[in-house]
């Protein structure tokens, strides 16, 4: 019986698919991030996306279908488009670039104001990327600055390094976590 | 009879089949736009269903193509749904996303979206996704796009899969618009693939060569002339080649090359595939219609149009629905232009008439009507009868007219012609149809005088069943003027009295007035109709009443006095066709007269005709204007005085009708100088390359003539001062000059006028004012060239001006036909007739130079004077000064002995206007 639980379980577990939402400014490492996630090693010499790439991977027994959205100013105002389905997203800044983390606060706003993210409590996972950067802030630093505390959203931010994959995993463990939360917690 | 068995059991079990599918046929991707639309959520969910996402585009696909239009959020929210069908690894899927992104008009600030998704397809291995990626993204790119990925295009192209470089040209054929510098570096690869293997790419590549070259035109040329001259193209290809072959020859007319191509054409004639042999003999026909001069022959650029007509008599016997209406649609266009060529074709295109396709049968039938023989017509007419109640209303009026021309051209044949129009104005039909019978009935009632009656009679039948007032009215005037001429105008009355009965206000006004048309013209029947009258004198419309009043006492002869002068008056003038004096200004002078002085009789024949009317409201216009721009520039003191700001150098070489009358204010004021008739078109009175070029514009009015000296100083370094016009007149008995207005200061290249002003100084010999005459004028200035303030005084003589008979003479185009109709309304007695031997060595440069001497405009296309001919007629038309209408028929002959001899015969409604014209030709 215990066989056919875990059987089943691992079964069950490898079903579940979740659809994240990766934006962010540009050059803030989007791209690199999806693909260090992604198990078979891809180049990291990544092009600036233009308008949007599909990332498939599983990670913790969860597959993921990713869509990696263009940062380029031009491109933003489009990702409200694949908001819609979204179980989560993961927010990256560039934790080096501190002149636009005014930009990124407003790119926030927007995306919050959106009906999509009033009607749900959609998880947030913020990576405060390139911290191997000696000028790069610290997530504390990041949090003060774009005032997450006030969001009515699951979220937590993490430092990361998408070139060498470091912090990543805590991130999307945490994700996972609150997404199967959130959707437990919505039926 | 094992064998029967089995086929008699399969032949139950179809009917079984049949049978059950005789339920009504429903449509699995039809769909009401709303549902279809929200059913697209599909393409979010998590698991994608690549099947039910491929049925669900075609569901859209299918909305599109039955012509729904999506709003514009509609098509962003489809589109960026469609951009999550690329998830699925599905080809099928794909596909169709491809085709749905091309089919939406997705914004160009959206749509980019998709770009690095395709630019990845592109690079795939799948040749499907490669050349549907380009498809598609030929659609999308912008220039600077379309640079980037340049390299994988050109690479695409010269691919061996003949689908992708297929999409690879279109997409090059589409860049085309957008992009074309990024195409034309593809010149090498696509030159290639015009010999490539696969007719598709063949057949894409040269329609992109010939985009590419299209601007080019030697090196379209060259080319054309070169791939017609290689072997083993598709017929695909063939078709588009010989396409640009014909607009090559069409273009221009070039024998080295014309040659190269019609043998080309020529040798298409005789290809294998049907298609080519079609498009050959097509080109032929077309270029037949370019060729006027071939016309009359049966030639076209030199080559014999028999193997082209051969192929086309051909094709009309064939099983293939399709071709038979191809070939017969052509020679169709044909017999518009040589009807005889097509004749021979008869024997074949008779059997069509008979053809289960209608479209067939009435191309058939409209190109038998115009190659028909006289012997054919009657079997003709009843053919068309039978299926007149099956075609569409366009081909039904087509019909129409090809039987009315028929009737034109064969007159004897009136009765079974009119037979069939008027049995068709009985059907059901459209007002267009039923109108373009009527003109018929009405053209064919005026062009056969044997016809007359039995038209009449027709069109009488037709009003009393008939649903539109418009053609009524325009039957019962028609019934007016024409009634009186025949055996029995009593026979039509009923008719029109019926009319008086039962009809509405419009149509009963119109039957009135035709009703004492016909009482005016037979007084025999006077009596009767002021009886049939009476009814209507106590109409409940005010108009019938009032008119019927009129005509009533009119006809009873009350009126006496000087009101029966004026009935006399009224008589003839109702009794015109068309009259002679425009309406609004007839309202006009009788308001003024009233006001004036009502004790006195109105002159009708002070009222001016419509174009004098015209021109003089014109005219009234613009002295209105100057005089308030007059009163502004008074009521201003510190600006400069009118004349002197009139003197601005204005780069307008032609100013408009107040610019003048206010410029010459000084001179003469607007009032005198009247109204301005026309001004002539500006002639050089220098050298075009002189120093100072000048240009004369003539101004005429009734008793003066402004002079516009259009002066331009070309010099850079030399500006002239004090401009004047030294004017000397030869004649002083018949010309006076009022005054001159110089220009103060002329720079270099801002032309500026000087004016002088005429005035006639008698009425001339026949009262026409039309006064003649040749005057030396040189310009009179002070040059300064740069840095010299003195200066000298200089003079620059100019050619002499003339005033012609041809500058009070205005060309009037004609609509084609008119001037037959125009001229015989003309009475003959005011004809005037001369005979002249002129100096010229062709017809062609006679023909030219009479028009232009007389200033007037030839008309049905009488300025193409055959070369090869022995005499011409040239027709010509125009509006001489004071609004009057002028026709001249001109027989030019040239002859050994003599030279050219010319016979001018001059027609107006004044006979002095008439002479005057004839002899300003000597």
């Amino acid at each position: 019986m215990g066989i056919f639980k875990r059987l089943f379980g691992l079964f069950y577990k490898r079903r579940t698919k979740v659809k994240i939402l990766a934006v962010g400014l540009d050059n803030s490492g989007k791209t690199t991030l999806l693909k260090k996630l992604r198990p078979k090693k891809a180049d990291l010499s990544t092009v600036p996306t233009v308008g949007y790439e599909f990332e498939s991977f599983s990670k913790n027994g969860v597959a993921f279908d990713c869509v990696d959205m263009s940062g380029q100013s031009k491109y933003r105002n489009l990702w409200e488009h694949y908001f819609t389905d979204t179980d989560g997203v993961i927010f990256v800044v560039d934790a080096t670039d501190k002149l636009r983390f005014v930009v990124v606060r407003e790119e926030l706003e927007t995306m919050l104001s959106h009906q999509e993210f009033s009607r749900r409590k959609i998880p947030l996972l913020f990576f405060a990327n390139k911290m191997d950067l000696h000028d790069a802030v610290t997530p504390n630093e990041l949090l003060a600055t774009l005032q997450l505390d006030d969001l009515a959203h699951p979220w937590r931010i993490f430092a990361s390094n998408a070139l060498r994959g470091e912090g990543l995993e805590e991130g999307v463990g945490w994700l996972v976590d609150a997404i199967a939360e959130h959707k437990t917690t919505a039926k | 009879m094992n064998a029967q068995t089995i086929r008699e059991k399969i032949t139950a079990a179809v009917k079984e089949n049949f049978k059950s599918e005789e339920k009504p046929f429903v449509n699995p991707y039809a769909g009401e736009k709303s549902t279809v639309l929200l059913e697209t959520r599909a393409f979010s969910e998590p698991h994608l269903n690549a099947k039910k996402c491929c049925h669900l585009l075609t569901k859209v696909l299918y909305l599109i193509t039955q012509g729904e239009k999506l709003s514009s959020k509609e098509t962003t929210d489809l589109f960026f749904g469609a951009t999550k069908l690329f998830q699925s690894s599905s080809e099928r899927l794909r596909r169709m996303t491809y085709l749905l992104i091309k089919s939406i008009k997705v914004s160009e600030t959206e749509v980019f979206i998709v770009t690095s998704t395709l630019t990845k397809d592109m690079s795939s291995k799948s040749d499907c996704y490669r050349a549907n990626a380009i498809r598609v993204l030929s659609r999308i790119l912008d220039p600077s796009m379309a640079a980037q990925i340049d390299r994988y295009l050109k690479n695409a192209i010269v691919d061996k899969s003949p689908f992708v470089a297929s999409a690879a040209i279109i997409c090059g054929i589409n860049l085309m618009r957008s992009a074309p510098e990024v195409v034309r570096r593809w010149v090498n690869e696509v030159t290639e693939s015009v010999s490539s293997k696969s007719p598709m790419v063949q057949f894409h590549a040269l329609g992109l060569l010939y985009e590419l070259k299209r601007n080019d035109r030697l090196a379209l040329h060259k080319v054309v002339s070169q791939l017609t001259k290689s072997f083993g193209k598709s017929p695909m290809a063939e078709c588009l080649l010989i396409r640009y072959a014909t607009q090559v020859l069409k273009a221009e007319r070039d024998s080295a090359l014309e040659h190269a191509l019609m043998d080309y054409l020529e040798s298409c004639l005789r290809h294998k595939s049907e298609m080519a042999m079609f498009e050959a003999a097509k080109a032929f026909c077309e270029l037949a219609v370019v060729d006027e001069q071939g016309s009359g022959g049966a030639t076209v650029f030199g080559y014999d149009m028999l193997p082209a007509l051969t192929v086309l008599q051909i094709f009309l016997t064939s099983p293939k629905p399709v071709v038979r209406f191809a070939s017969i649609r052509m020679l169709n266009k044909l017999a518009q232009v040589r009807p005889h060529v097509v004749s021979r074709c008869n024997v074949d295109m008779e059997p069509l008439l008979t053809d289960q396709n209608r479209n067939i049968a009435t191309l058939a039938l409209t190109t038998l009507l115009k190659t028909g023989h006289e012997s054919n017509v009657d079997r003709l007419i009843k053919q068309i009868t039978t299926f007149m109640t099956e075609i569409s209303d366009n081909f039904k009026v087509e019909v129409v007219r090809a039987v009315k021309t028929l009737c034109l051209t064969y007159p004897s044949k009136y009765k079974v012609l009119m037979a069939f129009l008027s049995s068709n104005l009985r059907e059901e039909g459209s007002a267009e149809f039923k109108k373009d019978i009527v003109d018929a009935l009405i053209l064919l009632v005026e062009q056969i005088p044997q016809a007359k009656e039995t038209g009449l009679l027709h069109l009488c039948e037709f009003i009393e069943d008939c649903e539109y007032p418009s053609l009524c009215t325009k039957i019962l005037s028609f019934l007016g003027n024409e009634t009186p001429t025949t055996s029995s105008p009593s026979k039509f009355i009923r008719f029109i009295y019926n009319r008086l009965i039962l009809e509405n206000a419009l149509v009963r006004a119109a039957g009135v007035d035709a009703l004492t048309k016909i009482a005016l013209k037979c007084p025999t029947l006077k009596k009767d109709i002021l009886t049939l009258l009476e009814s209507c004198t106590t109409d409940n419309d005010d108009e019938v009443r009032d008119r019927t009043n009129l005509y009533c006492n009119m006809l009873e002869g009350k009126m006496g006095g000087k009101d029966g002068d004026l009935l006399v008056e009224f008589n003839g003038v109702l009794m015109k066709a068309d009259l002679e004096f425009s309406l609004d200004a007839l309202c006009q002078t009788l308001e003024a007269h009233i006001a004036a002085q009502p004790e006195l009789p109105f002159d009708v024949k002070a009222v001016p005709t419509e174009e004098a009317y015209e021109s003089q409201k014109a005219a009234m216009q613009a002295i209105n204007a100057a005089k308030q721009q007059a009163q502004t520039k008074a009521k201003e003191p510190t600006k400069a005085p009118a004349a002197g700001k009139a003197e601005a150098p204005s780069p307008v070489s032609a100013p408009s009708a107040p610019d003048i009358a206010a410029k010459v204010a000084d001179l003469i004021s607007a009032e005198d100088l009247g109204a301005l008739q026309h001004s002539c078109k500006p002639k050089l009175a220098t050298e075009s390359e002189a120093e100072y070029v000048v240009q004369v514009i003539k101004h005429m009015y009734i008793n003066h003539v402004v002079l516009e000296f259009v002066t331009t100083n070309t010099l850079q370094d030399q500006v002239l001062e004090d401009v004047d016009i030294k004017f000397t007149i030869g004649d002083p008995s018949s010309w006076g000059e009022l005054g001159r207005l110089g220009i103060e200061a002329l720079p270099y290249d801002r032309p500026a006028s000087a004016y002088v002003v005429l005035q006639k100084m008698h009425e001339g010999d026949d009262g026409l004012r039309t006064l003649l005459g040749t005057f030396q004028a040189a310009l009179d200035y002070t040059v300064k060239e740069e840095g010299d303030d003195l200066g000298y005084r200089d003079t620059y003589p100019m050619e002499n001006v003339t005033i012609a008979m041809g500058d009070y003479m205005v060309p009037r185009h004609l609509r084609p036909g008119e001037f037959k109709s125009m001229w015989e309304s003309l009475q003959q007695a005011d004809e005037a007739v001369s005979k002249f031997s002129l100096n010229f060595k062709t017809l062609e440069s006679a023909a030219t130079g009479l028009t232009t001497s007389l200033n007037m405009a030839p008309c049905d296309k009488s300025d193409k004077v055959d070369t090869t001919a022995r005499g011409h007629t040239l027709l010509l038309s125009g509006t001489f000064i004071g609004g009057l209408q002028v026709l001249c028929k001109a027989l030019i002959g040239l002859d050994q002995s003599y030279g050219c001899l010319l016979k001018l015969a001059c027609r107006s409604k004044n006979p002095a206007a008439s002479q005057a014209i004839v002899h300003s030709v000597e």
